[in-house]
C-alpha cells in the first residue's frame, strides 16, 4: 500500500494582507543569520489574493529528475527532497523542472535550495499566527484502514463519483467479519457487479428500498442465535433511507438493533434518471422538479433525517463528506464500537452527473457543502451534539450554488431563500450543540448502555 | 546491460541490433537514444582543433589539461553552450574570445538581450569578433591562427569550436527508418519501424505550439521524451505534449531566462526595459494564453512559466500585473488553476 508522509500543507488565500511571519521563521531557521528563506509569501492586492507557496516534496520530483549532478534527492525515510549543497552546480535546471515553483536559485551563492521542513520541525509551521500551516501528517489516514482494497477495480460508477469513494474507504474501514448491506441505487451496481462477477470481495446483501433495517433484523438474529456476533452495515442512498425505506429504519431504531446503517445521500434518485427525493434542496433542478415556464425547481424544503435520527435516542449519529476523510474515518470507528443500537451516518456525496457538475468537482462540491455550512459535519452521541468542523466564516451559499448545474437558474431571491434556510438549519445545530455544553444538561436516559 | 559496445546497425525484420565487433542481439523494443554529435562547419583546417563541440565530462577534463599553462582560448560559435564555457573560463581568469557568425544567443533572446550578455561578457574581458566566419584554421608552433572570413585573423592558444548540434544517425543508415535531420517520431515517440522508439537530442519530434517537427537539445526536452517513450514501451499509451525551447543563462550574478515563442505578427507582446541596469521582461501572449517569456535580472520561477504556458492557463486580465509583477502574478495563475480556485 502507498506509504504518506508528513507534508507541509496550508490553506490557500487564508493569509492576513500584510503578514510574512512564516517567511521571516524559515529565513532564520539556522539562527539569527538571516537566509533565503524556502517558503514564499504571495500577495496580488490587484485581485485580494494572499497565501504562501512552498515545496511540495513530490513523490516523483522532476527536480529529481533532472539534476545533472544527482544532487537532489528524495529521501526515503521522510519523504524530503533535500539539495546537497556539495554537488550543486547552480545551473538552475531544478528551477525550470519545477512547474509547483518549489526550487529556488540563489545567484549570490550560485546555488539552488528548496525547503527540508526543517527535518521534520518546520519553523514555518511554529510562526504561523493563525494557524493556517501545519505539518501534516498524511500517513494518519491510512494506518486506520485496512491493506486490502474490497472494491474490485474498475468500477461501474460514473466518473468523479463520490459516493465511491464514501463507499470504498467504508469498505477499507470497516473490513472484514462484516456484512454489507444495500437497496437498489448506484452504490448497488457497484457492489453487486456485472454478470457472474462480483463488484467486491465482502458479503453483500441486496435488498429492496423497504426492507433493509428489516433484514439486516432477521440476520443479527439468525447469527445470534447460532452465537455468532457480526458487524452488519448498510450502505443505501437517500432514496432508500430517507423515503421509502424509513419508517423500517425508525422501526429499528426504535428496537434498538444493533447495526451501522449508512445513507449516501446524492439528493436524489440518480441511479434511475435523476428524481427528487425528499433530500433535494429547496430550488434544485431535477427530473421531475423541472425549471421552465412557472416551474422553478423543487418547492418544498429537505428533510434532514441526521437529526430525525438522533431524536430516536439511539447510541450515534453522526454526517459526514468524502472531503473531511479521515473525520469520516473516525466517525466509523466510533460506529463500530457502538454494541447497544443502531449507529446512523449521513455521507452527503454530491452527484457531478445528476447535478450537472464538471467531473472532476466532487471533493470540491463536498468541501463547499461544508464551509457554506450547507452541510454541517456534527456527530450525536448518547445525547449530546458536537461541531466536529467548526467553521468560523461561512462562505455564502452562492459560492457553493455558482459551482453547480442543478442552481443554475437561481435568482437573487431563491438563493436568498435557500441561504436563510441554511443558516435556520446551522442555527438549530449550535443551539443543539450549546445545549450539550451546558452542566446542567446531562441525559441520564441516553447515556447509558442498554441491555440488550 | 550491455556496456561499452557499439551498436552499428539494426536489422528490423530479426529484431537484431548488430554490434561493432560483429555479435547481434533481440530486442522487443528499442529505443534510439543516441544523442547528438557535434556540428563540424565546413573549415579548411578543422581536423587540427582539439575540442568540436563541448558535450561530455571528458571533454570538460580534457580542456582543463590542455588549459595548463595557457591564456587564451578563442570560442567559434554563440550559442548557449558556447557562452556557458566562456562565462566558466573568464570566471577562471582566462582570456577569451568569441567569434560570432551573427550575434550571440540569438535562439533565445532579442538583440537588446544579446547585446546586454556581450556588454557583461566584454566587462570581464572577453573579445567579440561578430560577423564573421572561420574560413581557416593553421597550426603554428603549438599556436593556433585563425582566418577569418572578413580579412582578419588571430592568434589563441587553445579553440574550441560550438557550432551547434546534430543528431547521431549514421549508425541508422540502410534501416528505412524515417530521418529528416533526426529520427522523426509521432506524439508516443514511436518511430515508422515496428517496436523502435526514439528521444534526446537525436530526434525530430513535434513542438508545443504548432505540431511541427523539429529538434529541440535540451535537457528538458529529453527528459520529457525519455517519459513517453518508456511508457509507451511497457504498454502504457501516453503522449508527449510537445517540446517547448527554453534555456537559463547564470552569468556573472546575472540570469537571462528564455522559454517559448519570440514576438510574431498577430501576437500580443508586452515589454518592459530598463536601460542602464539592462533589467528586462517580455510577455508573448497568444490571445489569453502565453506562448514565451524572457527575462534578464528579473525574480522569476522559470518552471511556473513553464507551467502557464503548458496548461495553457488563462492570463485573461492579468497580463499587465504579470508585467508589473511577474513572480507574485505567476505564482498565483499556477495556484489559482492548480486548485480552481477563482
Amino acid at each position: 500500500m502507498v506509504r504518506f508522509y508528513k507534508t507541509l500543507h496550508w490553506k490557500q488565500n487564508l493569509c492576513p494582507p500584510d503578514c510574512s511571519a512564516c517567511e521571516q521563521a524559515c529565513a532564520h531557521r539556522a539562527g539569527t543569520e538571516p537566509m533565503d528563506s524556502t517558503i514564499k509569501m504571495i500577495h496580488t492586492p490587484g485581485d485580494n489574493f494572499h497565501s504562501v507557496m512552498t515545496c511540495l516534496q513530490c513523490s516523483e520530483p522532476s527536480c529529481q529528475e533532472i539534476c545533472p549532478t544527482g544532487a537532489i534527492l528524495k529521501s526515503k525515510e521522510d519523504g524530503v527532497v533535500r539539495i546537497l549543497q556539495t554537488k550543486c552546480i547552480g545551473c538552475g535546471m531544478c528551477t525550470m523542472a519545477c512547474p509547483y515553483g518549489g526550487v529556488y536559485f540563489s545567484p549570490e551563492k550560485n546555488l539552488a535550495y528548496k525547503c527540508d521542513t526543517c527535518d521534520g520541525k518546520p519553523k514555518c509551521v511554529e510562526a504561523c499566527p493563525i494557524h493556517i500551516l501545519d505539518f501534516f501528517d498524511g500517513d494518519r489516514i491510512s494506518r486506520y484502514l485496512s491493506e486490502e482494497d474490497f472494491l474490485s477495480p474498475g468500477t461501474r460508477a460514473c466518473s468523479g463519483c463520490p459516493a465511491e469513494l464514501g463507499l470504498r474507504h467504508t469498505l477499507r474501514t470497516i473490513g472484514r467479519g462484516a456484512i454489507f448491506f444495500g437497496a437498489p441505487g448506484c452504490m448497488t451496481t457497484l457492489m453487486t457487479g456485472l454478470g457472474d462477477r462480483a463488484g467486491n470481495r465482502l458479503p453483500y446483501f441486496s435488498c429492496l428500498f423497504t426492507n433493509v433495517p428489516s433484514t439486516m433484523t432477521g440476520v443479527h438474529r439468525y447469527y445470534k442465535k447460532i452465537g455468532r456476533n457480526v458487524k452488519l452495515v448498510a450502505f443505501v442512498g437517500d432514496g432508500c433511507a430517507v423515503d421509502i425505506g424509513f419508517q423500517a429504519l425508525s422501526g429499528a431504531a426504535e428496537r434498538g438493533e444493533n447495526f451501522i446503517f449508512i445513507c449516501y445521500d446524492n439528493e436524489g434518485y440518480m441511479n434511475t434518471g435523476n428524481q427528487r427525493s425528499s433530500t433535494t434542496p429547496p430550488h434544485a433542478w431535477t427530473n421531475t422538479t423541472p425549471v421552465g415556464g412557472e416551474y422553478r425547481g423543487k418547492e418544498k424544503n429537505s428533510k434532514y433525517l441526521p437529526l430525525i435520527m438522533a431524536f430516536h435516542g439511539i447510541p450515534y449519529v453522526a454526517t459526514a463528506t468524502v472531503a473531511y476523510l479521515e473525520d469520516y474515518v473516525q466517525k466509523l470507528k466510533k460506529a463500530m464500537q457502538v454494541k447497544d443500537g443502531l449507529v446512523y451516518i449521513h455521507l452527503l456525496a454530491p452527484c457531478p452527473t445528476g447535478w450537472r457538475a464538471p467531473i472532476e468537482s466532487g471533493i470540491e462540491l463536498s468541501r463547499m457543502a461544508v464551509e457554506t455550512n450547507y452541510f454541517p459535519l456534527w456527530e450525536y452521541e448518547r445525547g449530546r451534539f458536537r461541531f466536529t468542523q467548526e467553521i468560523s466564516n461561512p462562505k455564502p451559499i452562492s459560492e457553493y450554488t455558482k459551482l453547480i448545474g442543478k442552481f443554475s437558474h437561481l435568482k437573487k431571491n431563491e438563493i436568498q431563500d435557500l441561504q436563510e434556510s441554511v443558516n435556520d438549519r446551522v442555527n438549530m445545530m449550535k443551539s443543539l450543540v450549546e445545549l450539550g455544553q451546558t452542566h446542567e444538561y446531562k441525559s441520564k436516559s441516553l447515556n447509558r448502555e442498554r441491555k440488550r | 546491460m550491455a556496456k561499452g559496445k557499439e551498436v552499428v546497425g539494426l536489422k528490423v525484420d530479426q529484431k537484431e541490433v548488430i554490434y561493432q565487433d560483429g555479435g547481434r542481439e533481440q530486442y522487443d523494443s528499442l529505443l534510439i537514444a543516441s544523442g547528438s554529435e557535434p556540428m563540424k562547419p565546413p573549415i579548411r583546417g578543422l581536423e587540427t582543433v582539439g575540442f568540436i563541440g563541448f558535450h561530455t565530462i571528458k571533454d570538460s577534463r580534457e580542456l582543463s589539461k590542455k588549459l595548463d599553462g595557457k591564456k587564451e582560448v578563442t570560442l567559434y560559435g554563440g550559442g548557449m553552450v558556447a557562452l556557458e564555457i566562456a562565462t566558466a573560463l573568464l570566471e577562471r581568469g582566462l582570456k577569451v574570445k568569441i567569434i560570432v557568425r551573427s550575434r550571440i544567443a540569438r535562439g533565445y533572446f532579442d538583440e537588446q538581450g544579446g547585446a546586454f550578455i556581450e556588454l557583461i561578457l566584454r566587462q570581464q574581458g572577453a573579445e567579440f569578433y561578430g560577423g564573421s566566419k572561420i574560413d581557416e584554421i593553421r597550426e603554428i608552433k603549438g599556436r593556433t591562427k585563425i582566418i577569418l572570413s572578413d580579412g582578419r585573423s588571430l592568434d589563441t592558444d587553445v579553440l574550441i569550436v560550438s557550432a551547434g548540434i546534430e543528431p547521431r544517425i549514421s549508425f541508422l543508415a540502410g534501416t528505412g527508418i524515417l530521418i529528416n535531420r533526426g529520427v522523426l517520431v509521432d506524439k508516443q515517440m514511436r518511430t515508422n519501424l515496428p517496436d523502435v522508439y526514439a528521444a534526446g537530442d537525436v530526434v525530430e519530434a513535434f513542438d508545443f505550439f504548432f505540431g511541427q517537427a523539429g529538434i529541440n537539445a535540451i535537457t528538458p526536452s529529453a527528459i520529457q521524451q525519455g517519459l513517453v517513450a518508456g511508457a509507451n514501451m511497457a504498454g502504457e499509451k501516453m503522449e508527449d505534449k510537445g517540446w517547448i525551447p527554453m534555456n537559463l543563462f547564470k552569468f556573472f550574478g546575472h540570469t537571462a531566462f528564455s522559454i517559448g515563442l519570440s514576438p510574431r505578427p498577430s501576437y500580443q507582446v508586452l515589454k518592459k526595459k530598463d536601460d542602464p541596469s539592462g533589467i528586462s521582461k517580455e510577455f508573448v501572449f497568444q490571445e489569453n494564453r502565453l506562448a514565451g517569456a524572457r527575462f534578464i535580472d528579473v525574480d522569476i520561477d522559470p518552471g511556473i512559466l513553464r507551467y502557464l504556458i503548458e496548461e495553457k492557463v488563462d492570463i485573461g486580465e492579468f497580463k499587465e500585473e504579470l508585467l508589473e509583477h511577474p513572480q507574485e502574478t505567476s505564482r498565483r495563475l499556477m495556484l489559482r488553476s492548480e486548485q480552481n480556485w477563482s
